[in-house]
């Protein structure tokens, strides 16, 4: 693993308490405002001092405080992107993204004109950041962070202050960055489309201690993870393979074995989208339904039965590899005699996965 | 219509006098403002109370502690005297200290200002891209508050110029050695048939405020300008 945490920290009467290990690829850290995300990063970051414990990147200890190892911000090697890019007001885009050379961090990730192209910086180099949008800000600040030769990234929120228009615009790259460089890269968000369109290893903070940490679209989909933080719709998060855009504005996706269809989404033949399922859009039928409107029919099989304090009880079906989980009441649940193990249908309108649902 | 040697004397050492008292007073005027600004420590608010006194104590009072301290039976004049031959009291050079004192908290809350306005947050992005705690005040915070310095300067500068009771205190009012604008007004007040040289350099002084303030104007567009323009 290329960096391993253990550390804790009492701030008053917060308590801070982590141990987790990330790897190349995006880890998200995740959870409500309040639960130590800010505070996991600068105590990583070297900005604050942990009471306890152990960092370690790529084998190298960069705090230990059994060895009073605690190396300074400057010396650590993460690249930081933060929400507010936080760029030299008086320095050019250019000088901005050079500014680690002067003290010999020089980006073996590429070179600089490399990385200027990839983030699409050249039209901007000669502008100072008051005449940047949002977008621009945050490309030049993860250029600046990718030139100065990082071990790690960390990127802190990097989308909240933008509007969906400039997400949408900045998320290409933060693929990128994903897909083509070899890097760990810690995400440190509260929005959950973020996390489940741009990471596989997800980290669930709560109260700052770990309430949960696995694959992203799994934990996400998990009942008990949305109660606790109280999210307000539970869903499914799964993810699906184009596979033709048929004439009548109908995209047509691979979901584990089964067809999915969908109103059309400008996404390539062959790519994988990720989708949110809210639980309430399914049904359940115990034998296939004929001729009914809902285009989606997936077979599956029940592997979870939650009952809620209320009327309500909550249903997770296993279709392929991917958990689907829905929304019925008890009274429902025991009209169909629904157990364990038992095969079922689970079906869902096209229309229901709203444009703003599919995560791409 | 000339001007008389007594005025131009003056003149000139108001001025000899203001440059000195802001060259002596920058440094730790910067130190102490930016210490004020992003450092929490024990003593921090009396250390600001006491950059503060000379701001609310009449200057004739400022004057005074300077002359108990400075003169040559004075606890720092005595040292002074015996072990470097200088004594400060009755001197120009005394006139830069009182002239600095008082425009000392001028000074450290014009920079002060400009401190706090730099985001500390900044300084945070250039630590973690390797800078360290010397590097980020020479790369950042510097140019950043580099119009608030010259504001400052140019403020401590005119308090000096202006400066009044602290100096007649100290250094007396002696034509051609310690008499400087004010004073020489001052003088001109007292006696009668002087009205034609008191307005002279009343407007004088007028035109070297002006003058140095548009001086500052054009300095701090101008290091803007060319910051941006790295």
């Amino acid at each position: 693993m290329s960096i391993n945490v253990n550390i804790d920290k009492t701030m008053g009467d917060f308590y801070l308490k982590t141990k987790f290990n990330a790897d190349i690829g995006i880890t998200a850290i995740f959870g409500p405002s309040g639960a130590g995300k800010s505070t996991l990063v600068n105590l990583i970051a070297g900005l604050m001092k942990p009471s306890n414990g152990y960092i370690k990147i790529f084998s190298e200890l960069i705090f230990d405080s059994e060895q009073k190892i605690n190396v300074p911000v400057n010396k650590r090697g993460i690249g930081f992107v933060f929400q507010d890019a936080r760029l030299f007001p008086h320095m050019k885009v250019e000088a901005n993204l050079k500014y680690s050379y002067r003290f010999g961090r020089r980006g073996q990730l590429g070179s600089f004109s490399e990385i200027v192209e990839v983030l699409n910086l050249e039209g901007i180099l000669n502008r100072l950041p008051e005449n940047l949008s949002g977008g621009e800000k945050q490309r030049v600040a993860m250029g600046r962070a990718l030139l100065s030769n990082p071990k790690i990234l960390i990127l802190d929120e990097p989308l909240a202050s933008l509007d969906e228009g400039l997400k949408a615009e900045v998320i290409p790259y933060l693929e990128f960055l994903r897909d083509n460089f070899n890097l760990p890269i810690l995400y440190i968000s509260h929005s959950q489309s973020e996390v489940a369109r741009l990471s596989d290893k997800i980290i669930v903070l709560e109260k700052g201690s770990i309430l949960e940490q696995g694959k992203t679209l799994q934990i996400l989909s998990s009942f008990s993870v949305a109660k606790k933080l109280g999210l307000r719709d539970l869903s499914s998060f799964i993810e699906a393979t184009v596979y033709n855009h048929a004439p009548d504005g109908i995209t047509e996706l691979d979901f584990a074995g089964s067809k999915l269809f969908l109103p059309k989404i400008d996404t390539p033949l062959g790519r994988k989208v990720r989708l949110r399922i809210l639980a309430k859009d399914i049904t359940l039928a115990i034998d296939k339904p004929q001729k009914i409107s809902a285009l989606n029919i997936l077979k599956g099989e029940v592997v979870e039965i939650i009952l809620g304090s209320g009327p309500g009880a909550v249903i997770g079906i296993k279709v392929g590899n991917h958990k689907l989980i829905t929304r019925i009441t008890q009274r429902s649940l025991n009209a169909m005699d629904l157990k364990l193990g038992k095969t079922c249908f689970a079906f869902l309108k096209s229309v229901s996965v709203a444009t703003s649902d599919i995560i791409v | 219509m000339e001007l008389s040697p007594q005025e131009i004397d003056a003149i000139f050492l108001s001025i000899k006098v203001s440059i000195w008292s802001v060259v002596l007073s920058l440094l730790p005027a910067v130190y102490i403002a930016y210490v004020l600004s992003r450092k929490n420590f024990w003593g921090r608010q009396a250390l600001n109370v006491i950059v503060h006194i000379p701001l609310i104590l009449p200057p004739v009072v400022t004057g005074y502690f300077l002359l108990i301290l400075f003169s040559r039976t004075g606890l720092i004049g005595r040292f002074l005297d015996t072990y470097f031959g200088i004594t400060v009291a009755f001197h120009w050079f005394g006139a830069v200290l009182a002239a600095a004192i008082m425009s000392f908290p001028l000074m450290v809350r014009a920079f002060r200002l400009g401190f706090e306005s730099v985001d500390p947050k900044l300084e945070v992005a250039a630590y973690s891209l390797g800078a360290n705690r010397f590097m980020i005040f020479l790369t950042i915070t510097l140019p950043l508050v580099i119009p608030a310095l010259i504001t400052g300067a140019v403020l401590g500068f005119a308090k000096s110029m202006g400066e009044f009771g602290a100096t007649i205190t100290f250094v007396s009012n002696i034509p051609g050695q310690t008499q400087t604008v004010p004073s020489a007004i001052f003088e001109f007040l007292q006696l009668p048939g002087n009205n034609f040289m008191t307005i002279r350099l009343v407007c004088l002084s007028l035109l070297i405020s002006i003058v140095a303030l548009y001086i500052s104007e054009v300095l701090a567009s101008r290091l803007s300008q060319r910051e941006h323009g790295e």
